[in-house]
């Protein structure tokens, strides 16, 4: 049964990604933008198809309730598209009847391919146990979904969610996780095909779908694309989208040329903060190729079309676009220090870095000793080979923009982050002239050189299929059902038996109040509660509830009626409770042993604590 | 092939590996850590 239900998931997502692309294709047609038939026109529209609907549905949860609104666009994104089904299906029957017609190492790399997304999509069926997900990128959107569209100062990252977040509340409005979940393994299978379809305006098609490869058996790649359920890749896929439209521009391009790489752009600023960064760096890549500025107005037009949304949204809640991040200028007396200092060091915005760690981010090897796991992992293949990219001779438009969009965007985001994760939109890029490197040393004849390359594209191949293997065997025994939901989650899912505690200890007592919650990862609790951790939430600031009576004013005035415990309090307001506890006000209810994760899951460290519930007494 | 050629050749072949030697030494440690139970399980 739970292998249906994965495998009707992943069909539901492939009909989502057709309606889109569809519907892009329409809108593509409607800006009098005929591109090429093939998988470059197929990957732009898609691209534009699902922007275009991330914006409708991020104006219409202003206006009408979300079940509602996701119903009404997606009739309404099928309809528009149903002119464009027959142009689609063309298209993608071309394309696999040149990979059948291809080499025979053009089939096999398909097929292995096609293996590796099936794998990976498999992965991405199971239930959901991401850290940074079940704290808020797909906390959030439930939260939204169970409470209306507001602001949430208990969950300050809710804040920080973008346009591809839409894509999980679309999924979850639909009732069903697998979908939501679908929904960020589908932007790598599309990352990979546009890494695959830049690289192939240099290299042969076989080295071409050894890019894709490569991308897709990348550590950091198959985390994102399977279990950590977040929607950065889409952010990716718009970025080599991005530069495959610039890279077609003339050097006057047309009102609707312009638009779309305004609309892509906006499309990767939408998505998160630090997207600005790589939109702007686009802009420079779009002028620097058309030398057009004139369309720079249409070009902001379409990039506000697709990503101003999140910004609007956080403006008309909290006079911040950025929030919290410009409200030490607009509203300084509004600022929680503690959350906002949490929030930069978690984010890299408050890190320093010295030019040569700066330098090694275009090459995907700034590496922080400190914080060292596989989430750093891109490999050297960009390292040792990518530099060969930057001496190509016949140098084209295409790259020209490639080499603008990798290298300023990398430098860009190392010097105001300094996180080497955030650079995954660039990955596709910098893979794809990596690859092209390692095909210039067969063409100059180096041969020495080009063996030991090939040996080590072989060998990182190896190791990514390995670490696929054993990454995702718990995974896929859950989505196909050999492992059962509840066992995987208690297993593989941080803070799951806390929540589960909680769930049964305050079952039918939801309409008494809130509970506040001091735990990060509260995607599974199923009754109302409030973030309490002062490193997340906005609303609990230690400097404004130093005192019982502060603290006692401040649980009544949000309802809260249940304090969870687990051990401990966060140090910043345990002192007011502990007062509260002493002057019987916080009554205890409900005990429990719990059995959780120690620091990182990844260590795989448990340790038993335990949990304990109390009762506000008014 | 000339002694020029055969220079131009080689010498990229120091980058290739010294690159990817001080690469991989970074992860060693989360290699290590990852492999190992693998090795030792084909071992037994």
């Amino acid at each position: 049964m739970a292998l249906i239900a994965s495998l009707a998931a992943l069909c539901g997502v492939a009909a989502f990604a057709f309606v889109c692309t569809a519907f892009g294709h329409r809108l593509l047609r409607a800006a009098r933008l005929e591109l090429e038939r093939g998988l470059e026109s197929l990957l732009c529209a898609a691209a534009v198809g699902f922007l275009a609907f991330e914006a409708a549905l991020a104006l219409a949860e202003f206006v009408a309730p979300i079940r509602v609104s996701v119903m009404i666009l997606l009739a309404a994104a099928a309809a528009l598209g149903a002119s464009e089904v027959r142009a689609v299906l063309r298209a993608i029957s071309e394309i696999a009847h040149r990979v059948t017609q291809g080499s025979r190492s053009e089939y096999y790399l398909a097929g292995l391919v096609a293996l590796v997304l099936l794998i990976e999509g498999l992965a991405a069926m199971a239930p959901l146990t991401g850290s940074d997900a079940l704290h808020y990128h797909f906390a959030a959107q439930l939260r939204v979904l169970r409470s209306g569209f507001h602001p949430d100062f208990f969950l300050v990252h809710s804040f920080l969610t973008g346009q591809g977040h839409l894509l999980i509340l679309c999924g979850l409005a639909l009732g069903s996780e697998k979908l939501a979940l679908g929904l960020l393994f589908l932007p790598g299978a599309l990352a990979a095909a546009g890494a695959a379809c830049l690289a192939r305006k240099w290299i042969s098609r076989s080295w071409a779908w050894l890019v894709a490869l490569a991308f897709l058996l990348n550590p950091v790649v198959f985390w994102q694309s399977t279990t950590s359920g977040a929607p950065d890749l889409w952010m990716a896929f718009f970025a080599v989208a991005a530069v495959l439209a610039i890279s077609e521009a003339s050097a006057n391009p047309s009102v609707g040329r312009a638009l779309l790489c305004g609309f892509l752009a906006g499309g990767i600023a939408g998505a998160k903060y630090t997207g600005c960064i790589l939109a702007a760096v686009v802009l420079v890549a779009f002028v620097w190729e058309t030398r057009a500025w004139s369309r720079v107005a249409l070009f902001f037009a379409g990039a506000l079309a697709a990503g101003v949304w999140p910004y609007l949204r956080n403006l008309f809640w909290t006079g911040d676009p950025v929030f919290p991040f410009a409200l030490r200028w607009i509203a300084p007396e509004r600022v929680n220090t503690l959350a906002l200092e949490a929030l930069r060091a978690d984010t890299g915005a408050s890190g320093h870095r010295s030019l040569l760690q700066l330098l090694q981010f275009p090459f995907f090897a700034a590496i922080d000793p400190g914080h060292l796991g596989f989430w750093q992992f891109f490999g050297p293949l960009v390292l040792v080979l990518a530099p060969i990219f930057l001496f190509w001779p016949k140098r084209s438009a295409a790259w020209q923009v490639t080499l603008i969009v990798w290298l300023l965007g990398s430098l860009a985001i190392g010097a105001s982050s300094g996180m080497l994760r955030f650079l995954l939109p660039l990955f596709p890029l910098a893979l794809a002239a990596a690859f092209v490197g390692a095909a210039e040393l067969r063409v100059r004849e180096w041969r020495a050189a080009w063996l030991l390359s090939a040996a080590s594209i072989l060998g990182f191949l190896l190791l990514g299929l390995g670490g696929l293997a054993v990454y995702t065997r718990p995974a896929i025994a859950a989505s196909t059902g050999l492992v059962d939901r509840e066992t995987y989650l208690t297993q593989r899912s941080p803070d799951y038996a806390i929540s589960a505690f909680v769930n049964r200890a305050l079952a039918g007592k939801e309409s008494e109040g809130n509970a506040l919650v001091f735990f990060r990862h509260v995607y599974y609790l199923r009754v109302p509660f409030l973030n309490g951790d002062p490193q997340d939430s906005w609303a609990v600031d230690p400097a404004r509830l130093a005192t019982p009576e502060a603290l006692r004013d401040f649980l009544r005035g949000h309802r809260i009626r249940w304090i969870v415990r687990a051990p401990d309090y966060p140090e910043e307001i345990a002192a007011p409770l502990e007062q509260l506890e002493r002057a019987g006000s916080l009554v205890p209810f409900a005990r429990e042993d719990v059995t959780i994760f120690e620091g990182m899951r990844i260590l795989g460290t448990r340790k038993t604590v335990t949990a304990t519930i109390f009762r506000v007494n008014d | 092939m000339s002694r020029r050629s055969r220079t131009v050749d080689v010498l990229p072949c120091f980058w290739l590996l010294g690159a990817q030697l001080w690469y991989y030494l970074q992860f060693r440690e989360l290699l290590w850590g990852a492999l190992s139970p693998l090795l030792h399980r084909l071992w037994r």
